[in-house]
């Protein structure tokens, strides 16, 4: 469908439930076929944004699509397809039923309703079920069911709030594959709240960090990672090596704060071996076993601070890792820094 | 969720309704006893005695409905008590059994002619009997389903904290039930301070005369219509004062312990049988004798003359025939159930759609108003409909609308928020929601509303009673005035009439019920 701009602008968007502010001037663009990802920790305000879009709490703002303003129209004028965390499927029809509910409001006609109620059965792997009683389905197939009543009527927005909670984590990273392609082959604009941050990254084309209500980043899932906006979201993201205020005193360049890509930097056990130029002395603590080698705990006394570093088993020298005290050498290249300066 | 336009104009008319059906009714009775004579009720001695007389009845019949309905109710929670769901039956049946098959039951057991010999008509026992046996039932119900809810669990935790069997009732099981005890008690108090139908039937001299039964005996009798509204508003007052525990009690027994279905297996099975017997026995032999009576009748009638009498019009001057009877009961049943349906289907929605609070409370007004007081306060406001063809389905359906509304409220509020978030997000309007999926989600509940609904209004007593005429006369009505004939052939009609309501008041719930419990999975939308 040909849309003039983005398919969803929110401007300046705020939820409150009485005096606690949920979310606020959130401005945020998704284009046609565009899936944002929405994180952040619990309390954030991410649920809160999506039950604003789709119309279920009161907000303050605009929410403009495709030339509409949705933020006066009702939940059932706006257009906006939601996946509900608990399914929320209805247990008075059956599977075909339940797909079927958008087709029956958007006036389908009942051929249309009736092929394109296969076709996302189809889709979802469960054309076989059509005629079943909604309660007999397990979690995953619950979920597809919800997905197809969602999408059936091909709504120009989705928003999905954590549609994969309940799911085990094999069928969760299928399943969220799925639906990111099936969302891209319907062009529809969509918002998906997870507090899975590699669920997030693995499948939306931008991610969305909310804090305390707040955007506090809106970037692509490669520079989320490498180019976070604050300390606060370095560590969201997973983030070891960062440090503020007194502990980033002593880093290179004396920045306000700063995070170390750990997976950039390089770290030689012998000191005998030739160490590089931009080497700096560091000895390692000790060690904790991973799944898929080390995380060495190394001490930088020019730094005067710790770093947590992680060794594939093959890197290591007779593949153990170091004994507590063995010294070494670590070379951060000046792209593994990422440095804030004191606000002025 | 926003409130739905809908649900407003609803709540609107539902409003407007219960201020013409029921304060309507209540501001004529306050302009009544404005008048001097009138309240000239207030000061006559005769009229505090019979309070005093009537609470001290309601209190005793009240306590031993409680010592009979309470070991009953343990054993019921019981989950070794054998033949349990059998006991859970027979203790439902007290609950939709009509007041006038209750007291012709009561009368066939120990009346005069009765199955046991005794003749206890007229006297403080059989009222008190008949209390018992009449509300035995609610006591074991309540109690027994909220210990049920919570006990087992309970009980095993504190077992295992190291409390004895008499340890653990003393401080699990009596402070768990201790509310829905409170809340029994005060229900049964204030049906039996209002007992109408029983007190008639059983106990028809001046002395046992509660306020309803006075205020229908000089609407009736000396047609005193000032001295019965004074006396109405006082049953009024009382009632909503007495009211109170029972509501307070029953507000914390709704934030009690989530079910607990699975229990452990004790070796209580014969103190159980025990426990239960008794109430047992009590609701089980009235309605026995009524049974075994109504197959063979005392006197020298028989079954076949009773029914014979019956479908014919009647042999004796002034009664009513049973067909006639029959047929304005199941038509009053009908009208007054489906108009229930729609107020409080209507209050219902307002209130859980958009939340207009007060007038849950305002549903439950009729129930306050008594039946025979509605019917009073109708007959003031506008007499020739009160007395007319819709007066007696106009006052059961506002007799059976808080039954109606009170379900609804509960089922629309089951209904969990997330559907209704979906259906709104899928399209589906307010109105379009309540229709595809609230009233689908809730169809057992109206089902078993409206079997309630009729149930209630095929055998309402009071209002019935006091509206009544010859072409109006429904199957209570026609019992009771059988009732009042001397001679065993009349008698013989009334146990017959009385098996034919238990059965039809039986058949409706049983029927209406399952059919509202099969789900439908086609949408027809």
């Amino acid at each position: 469908m040909p849309v003039d701009g983005p398919a969803l602008v929110l401007e300046r968007l705020g939820v409150r439930y009485g005096s606690t502010v949920a979310l606020a001037d959130v401005d945020l663009a998704v284009e046609a076929g565009e899936v944002v990802a929405v994180v952040g920790p619990s309390g954030c305000g991410k649920s809160s944004l999506l039950r604003a879009v789709a119309g279920l709490v009161g907000a303050s703002g605009r929410i403009r699509a495709g030339g509409r303003a949705l933020h006066a129209l009702p939940p059932h004028r706006r257009g906006v397809g939601v996946v509900f965390q608990d399914h929320a499927l209805f247990p008075h029809l059956d599977v075909a039923g339940n797909v079927a509910f958008g087709l029956v409001e958007a006036r389908a006609a009942s051929l249309v309703r009736r092929a394109r109620v296969h076709a996302w059965l189809e889709r979802v792997g469960l054309a076989d079920r059509a005629g079943d009683d909604v309660e007999r389905l397990s979690g995953g197939e619950r979920q597809r069911i919800a997905l197809a009543r969602t999408l059936a009527p091909q709504p120009p927005l989705v928003v999905l709030d954590e549609p994969f909670a309940s799911l085990d984590p094999g069928l969760r990273a299928r399943l969220s594959a799925e639906v990111a392609s099936w969302l891209r082959e319907l062009g529809a604009a969509a918002l998906f709240v997870t507090h899975d941050l590699d669920e997030a990254l693995a499948i939306a084309d931008r991610v969305a960090v909310l804090r305390a209500g707040r955007l506090v980043q809106l970037a692509a899932p490669a520079e989320l990672m490498t180019r976070p906006a604050d300390p606060w979201t370095a560590r969201f993201v997973g983030h070891d090596n960062v440090w503020e205020g007194e502990a980033a005193a002593g880093l290179p360049g004396s920045p306000a704060a700063a995070l170390l890509l750990a997976e950039r930097t390089r770290w030689w056990q012998d000191p005998a071996t030739v160490p590089p130029e931009d080497g700096t002395p560091a000895r390692c603590l000790g060690a904790t076993p991973r799944r898929d080698g080390w995380r060495l705990e190394l001490e930088v006394p020019a730094w005067g601070v710790r770093v947590a570093w992680t060794a594939r088993t093959r890197e290591l020298a007779g593949g153990s890792p170091p004994t507590a005290g063995t010294p070494g050498t670590l070379a951060a290249p000046a792209d593994a820094w990422r440095r804030w300066d004191a606000p002025r | 969720m926003r409130p739905a336009p809908f649900a407003h104009a609803l709540g609107g008319l539902a409003a407007a309704a219960l201020a013409l059906g029921v304060l309507a009714p209540l501001a004529a009775l306050a302009l009544r006893t404005w008048d001097p004579a009138a309240a000239r009720t207030f000061a006559d001695p005769a009229v505090w005695g019979q309070v005093g007389r009537t609470t001290l009845q309601a209190g005793a019949s009240t306590l031993a409905a409680l010592l009979l309905g309470a070991p009953a109710a343990w054993a019921l929670a019981r989950p070794e008590l054998p033949l349990r769901r059998l006991w859970r039956a027979l203790f439902v049946v007290p609950f939709v059994l009509p007041s006038l098959v209750a007291a012709t039951a009561v009368l066939a057991w120990v009346g005069p002619r009765g199955l046991l010999g005794v003749d206890l008509r007229d006297s403080w026992w059989i009222v008190v009997l008949a209390h018992a046996f009449y509300n035995v039932g609610i006591v074991a119900r309540i109690v027994g389903g909220h210990l049920e809810g919570a006990a087992p669990r309970l009980l095993e935790a504190a077992a295992a904290l190291g409390a004895s069997p008499w340890r653990r009732a003393w401080r699990v099981t009596l402070p768990t039930a201790a509310p829905a005890i409170v809340a029994s008690t005060a229900l049964v108090f204030l049906f039996c301070f209002t007992s109408f139908g029983v007190i008639l039937v059983l106990a028809p001299a001046h002395e046992f005369a509660t306020l309803e039964v006075e205020v229908y005996r000089r609407v009736a009798r000396t047609f005193d219509l000032g001295g019965a509204s004074a006396l109405a508003l006082l049953q009024l007052a009382l009632v909503l004062l007495l009211a109170q525990p029972y509501l307070r009690a029953q507000a914390r027994m709704a934030r009690g312990v989530a079910r607990v279905t699975e229990g452990a297996r004790g070796a209580l099975r014969w103190p159980a049988l025990a426990a239960v017997a008794p109430a047992g026995a009590l609701v089980a032999l009235p309605l026995v004798a009524l049974l075994a009576l109504a197959a063979s009748p005392p006197g020298g009638a028989t079954l076949a003359g009773a029914v014979r009498s019956l479908t014919t019009p009647s042999r004796i001057v002034g009664l009513t025939d049973g067909p006639t009877a029959l047929a304005n009961s199941l038509r009053f049943g009908v009208v007054a159930t489906v108009l229930a349906l729609l107020l409080g289907g209507a209050i219902a929605l307002a209130v859980e759609r958009a939340g207009w609070r007060w007038l849950d409370a305002m549903g439950l007004l009729p129930w306050a108003v008594s039946a025979v007081t509605l019917g009073l306060g109708l007959l003031l406001v506008a007499p020739s409909l009160a007395s007319g063809a819709w007066g007696v389905p106009l006052a059961h359906a506002l007799l059976a609308t808080p039954l109606v509304a009170r379900v609804g409220v509960a089922a629309l509020a089951g209904v969990p928020v997330a559907w209704r978030e979906a259906a709104a997000t899928l399209g589906a309007s307010p109105w379009r929601a309540a229709r595809r999926l609230d009233l689908p989600v809730t169809r057992a509940a109206w089902a078993s509303a409206a079997a309630f609904a009729f149930a209630a209004s095929l055998g309402e007593f009071g209002a019935a009673l006091l509206l009544r005429r010859p072409e109006t006369t429904t199957l209570p009505v026609a019992i009771a005035e059988r009732l009042g004939r001397p001679g065993a052939a009349s008698y013989a009609e009334a146990l017959a009439l009385s098996a034919l309501l238990a059965l039809l008041v039986g058949a409706s719930v049983a029927l209406i019920d399952r059919a509202g419990g099969r789900r439908r999975r086609a949408d027809p939308f």
